[in-house]
Order: C-alpha cells, then sequence, then structure tokens
C-alpha cells in the first residue's frame, strides 16, 4: 500500500525512485511525457478527475520531483520504491527451494470437490501418430 | 512463502514436468541471455490427440523490477495440474472453476507459460546489496549500447518487439512512445527483435501455430489492455493501419484523424476477452481493474501484446491471436509484500483461468473436431493418394481419357 509519506523517510538516499502521482490537465500529458527521462511504467495512465484534471502516475528521483514542482506541476508522492525494495529483499527467495526440479511447488488455489487422484494418464490415451511435436 | 528467484522460477517449471511427465513439455528457449542464462518455458497439455486445441501464451517477468508476474505465472500452472490431477475444481476467492472446467481446458487447450522473459534484469533486480538505480530496474542487461557506462545498460524489451518499432518515423513528431537513447528506461535496441529475449517470445509464438491468446503479465496499475497501443482504434478503414507507410509520420496523436484499423468482428472479440479477464479478477475479492484498449493516453511502440496482434495482418492465413496486457496491483507499487502478493496471484489467476474457460472449445466444436478428423482419416484411406493422387492410375486414367476426347475433337473438327 501506498505510504502517503512526502517526507524523507530515514533510510532515503539521494537516487531513491518514487512512485508519484502527478496533477495534469490531458492537454498537458504530450508536453510532459515527450521532454523525455520521466518513467511512467509501461503504458501511461491517467486517473481522470473533474474539469479535464487527473492524476497521472509516474515513477520519478528526488530531483526529478523537484523540477516538477519547479515547473508548477502539484505533485503527490505515494512511496519510496526503493526503499520498499529493500525491505522487500528479505521476501526474496534464497538459494533453490525445488532443488532443482525435485520438489513441486504447491499451489495457492483452493482446490475443491477432488474425487481422488486422477493419475497422470489423460482420456483418451494417444495413439502412435498422435504423439506431440517434439519440443527442444 | 516468498517471491521466486530466477533459479527457482526454473526449476520450479522443471520441477512440474518432473511431477507431471505426461501432461507437461519443458520448452528450452533457444536464445540465451547476455548474462548466459538459458530459459525455460512449460506446455500443459492433456489430451494430445485432440488436434483442435487453442493455445494459450502467457508471459511475464518482462520488466525486471515488476516482481510478481512469474510467481503468478507459475502458480497458474501449479493450480491447473494440481487440480486436474485430484479431479478437483478451483477456487480463488469468490470465483471458482468446476472439476468439468479445469478437466476441459487441460484436455482441450495448450496452456503455455514463460514466467521469466528476463532474468538476467530479475537477478539485477533482486541482487541483495540492491542499490536504488538498479532497484527500480526495468530493462535487460544488454551493453551493447551503453558505451561502457553503466547507467546506459540495457534495451526495453517491450519496446523491442516488430510494430512499428522505427518509431522516429512512423510515429508523429516529437513523440516519445519509446526512446532512442540507451539512458531511458524505454530504450527501443538496435532493431526489432535485436534482443534475444523478445526473439524468446516470438520463437515460442511460432511454435504454437493454433495460437489465441497472448497475455503479457505486467504491473502495476490495474489494468487489462488490448490493441492497439500506437493509436486509437477505428474500424472502418483498412487502408489506416500500421501496415500502411503512407501513414508514418501521423500516428500517435489523439483524436486527430490517424486511428488505427481493427475490423469490427475481431474488436469485439478483444473486448469480450478482455472482459472476461476483468470480470474474472472481480469476482476474486473485488478488485476493479478497467479493461480498456492500450492507447489511453500516450502511444506505444513495439509492445508485445500489440506485435502478436500483428500477426493475422500481416500474414491472414494465420489464426487469429489477440494480445492483452495485464498490469496487475493497481497501487501503483512494484514491490508489495508477500502477503500482498499472494492475493494478487489468487487475482490474477482467476482472471487467467476465466479466459483459458472462454478459449476452451465447446462441445459440438469438440465432437466436430473428431468427426472431421475421421472423416479425413477414412477419406484418404479409401482414396489413397497413390491411386487417385495426381500421378496414380486413376489420374492417368483420366488424362489418357481426356487426351482421346480431344483427339476425337480434332477428327471431328477435320470432317
Amino acid at each position: 500500500m501506498p505510504d502517503n509519506s512526502d517526507k524523507a523517510p530515514g533510510d532515503e538516499r539521494d537516487d531513491d525512485i518514487f512512485a508519484v502521482r502527478v496533477r495534469v490537465r490531458k492537454a498537458q500529458i504530450d508536453e510532459l511525457l515527450s521532454r523525455g527521462g520521466l518513467d511512467y511504467g509501461d503504458h501511461p495512465h491517467l486517473s481522470e478527475g473533474p474539469e479535464g484534471i487527473g492524476q497521472l502516475g509516474l515513477f520519478v528521483s528526488r530531483a526529478q520531483i523537484d523540477d516538477l514542482r519547479g515547473d508548477g506541476y502539484e505533485v503527490e508522492i505515494t512511496s519510496n520504491q526503493s526503499a520498499r525494495l529493500r525491505e522487500r529483499l528479505e521476501e526474496v527467495g534464497q538459494g533453490d527451494r525445488f532443488e532443482g526440479g525435485r520438489i513441486p511447488p504447491r499451489g495457492l488455489g483452493r482446490k475443491i470437490g477432488g474425487r481422488g487422484p486422477r493419475g497422470q494418464q489423460p482420456p483418451p490415451s494417444p495413439g502412435p501418430d498422435d504423439e506431440p511435436e517434439p519440443l527442444s | 512463502m516468498k517471491f521466486l528467484n530466477v533459479v527457482e522460477i526454473e526449476s520450479a517449471l522443471v520441477a512440474l514436468n518432473n511431477r507431471f511427465p505426461t501432461l507437461t513439455q519443458r520448452i528450452n528457449l533457444p536464445n540465451g541471455t547476455y548474462e548466459g542464462r538459458q530459459s525455460l518455458a512449460l506446455l500443459i497439455r492433456g489430451n494430445p490427440s485432440f488436434d483442435c486445441r487453442p493455445a494459450l501464451v502467457f508471459v511475464s517477468g518482462v520488466h525486471a523490477r515488476e516482481w510478481g508476474g512469474p510467481d503468478i505465472l507459475v502458480n497458474l500452472a501449479t493450480d491447473l495440474l494440481e487440480a486436474y490431477t485430484t479431479n478437483a475444481g478451483l477456487a480463488y476467492g469468490g470465483k471458482s472453476f468446476s472439476a468439468d472446467e479445469v478437466r476441459s481446458i487441460v484436455n482441450q487447450t495448450d496452456v503455455v507459460v514463460f514466467p521469466d522473459i528476463n532474468p538476467d534484469g530479475r537477478a539485477y533486480s533482486m541482487a541483495a546489496a540492491a542499490e536504488s538505480p538498479q532497484a527500480c530496474w526495468r530493462k535487460n542487461r544488454n551493453p551493447a549500447s551503453s558505451g561502457g557506462v553503466a547507467s546506459r545498460i540495457g534495451v526495453d524489451v517491450n519496446r523491442n518487439y516488430d510494430f512499428l518499432w522505427n518509431f522516429p518515423v512512423t510515429f508523429a513528431p516529437l513523440l516519445a512512445p519509446a526512446s532512442t537513447d540507451p539512458s531511458e528506461d524505454t530504450f527501443y535496441g538496435t532493431g526489432p527483435f535485436s534482443e534475444p529475449e523478445s526473439r524468446n517470445v516470438q520463437w515460442l509464438v511460432d511454435r504454437f501455430p493454433r495460437a489465441r491468446y497472448f497475455v503479457d503479465v505486467h504491473s502495476c496499475t490495474g489494468h487489462v489492455l488490448y490493441p492497439w497501443g500506437d493509436d486509437q482504434n477505428q474500424t472502418t478503414d483498412p487502408s489506416m493501419s500500421f501496415m500502411n507507410s503512407a501513414c508514418d509520420g501521423k500516428r500517435g496523436v489523439e483524436n486527430d484523424a490517424y486511428r488505427d484499423y481493427v475490423p469490427p468482428a475481431r474488436l469485439i472479440e478483444l473486448q469480450t476477452a478482455a472482459a472476461v479477464m476483468r470480470d474474472g479478477i472481480f469476482a476474486v475479492r473485488g478488485q476493479s481493474y478497467l479493461s480498456q484498449q492500450g492507447f489511453s493516453l500516450y502511444p506505444t511502440s513495439g509492445t508485445s501484446e500489440d506485435w502478436a496482434f500483428t500477426r493475422e495482418f500481416l500474414d491472414p492465413s494465420r489464426v487469429k491471436l489477440s494480445g492483452f496486457v495485464i498490469e496487475f496491483n493497481k497501487d501503483y507499487d512494484f514491490f508489495p509484500t508477500w502477503a500482498e502478493m499472494v492475493d494478487l496471484i489468487l487475482d490474477i489467476d482467476a482472471g487467467l483461468v476465466a479466459l483459458c474457460v472462454h478459449a476452451t472449445p465447446g462441445r459440438w466444436a469438440v465432437t466436430l473436431c473428431w468427426i472431421m478428423k475421421r472423416f479425413w482419416s477414412l477419406w484418404h484411406r479409401v482414396f489413397k493418394p497413390e491411386l487417385w493422387g495426381p500421378y496414380g492410375p486413376w489420374d492417368r486414367m483420366a488424362r489418357y481419357i481426356g487426351r482421346i476426347g480431344t483427339s476425337v475433337g480434332r477428327l471431328i473438327g477435320r470432317k
């Protein structure tokens, strides 16, 4: 969830990247995005508000936030993505929990109404001319 | 549980193949990455004897920082296989799928998952001592255009597909659907498909000529997007299209004269399938994703979903392939906690399984396919090519009779 903090947290570093929402009119977007250097993710999205003004999501540095504010844009910082990654590194698997393929993963979806193992032979059994093409 | 690291993504696929050897095939992608990694995909194919199965190709992990994508696809494959082999249905929060639906998906479609397109980038983003610039790393790790400068390493693989790749020519002046500058996050590379990661996706899709759906899983805006991404859609003028070089220099500007062509029936199909995924996601726990066209504000070039959709225009004999992007997580956050990620996995997997159900041929189609297969088998047995083909005796006899007829006709004509 966004931390909605505009203040520099204790572990902020100079080149941290922040998720921000910039208040813009639709007409300003071309100018803003065509200047380059602004990371809008994969596709830019504007959460539209009243009177043609919306919030454009960007991922920018502290210096870029200052530049945007200097140009008169209203910028709301929603999270420090770099800091969140540093926290999240503890939640990355270490080593290989599946031991090179010996231990299969378990699915998170709930299995409902199972009537016992089907086994692995799908009905109907394939004939010799039905072999799948080999995939290298 | 924790986020999968690069090694675990691959070994999870190997483990699924080991556990379910008759239901799955490992697919080794041919192009190694810059750092020498070989990528792996997994095919789920329950019933090889069913010839009419459509394929669904699901890919993720193209952007290094979008951590959860591979976890979503590995879980999808695991859930389908576990449910199928125990005669069970599947439930994701408030969305459930019956055992019949799971069985039909596995037996009557090819489900292909390629969870980690860009392993070099993911490994870099997940490196234990992550400094800020690499924390939000998006691109691959190809240094060819960097000139030895670390910040200029990498190509945005999702600007490297062959769809209006050369944007300085194909788009209106001053627009930046990608970047020619290697220091930018959307650097488009040195040519369409210049990167091994995008070539692997192309190769994979080519391996499944009956592919009907292609979904590229990204984060983090809460959208289901369909083509086109270069400009607004229109359904009336086929000449105004990405294929028409006379339209170069005009694309990408909202509400102007140029819009890109989608056949009306295909637009309905795209919107319907996007809505199926959106509704599947919503049913889990009420997350309202928006399904809309990729171009909503600003254009993109060289993206996977648009490239997938171009294929039927470039070669009309191909099966129609619909391309989509899912942007999971509405919170503009690349790095949710694992607890949050579990909810996101359930959301998106429900949307993808819903699409699988949507793509699964109905009973009539299965029956028709079975009848046609038997019919052609019988036809070739009765009318053997060696008897009825162009060099068989019947054909020779027909040609001989034809020649006699011609000769007789000439004789009569002379008289």
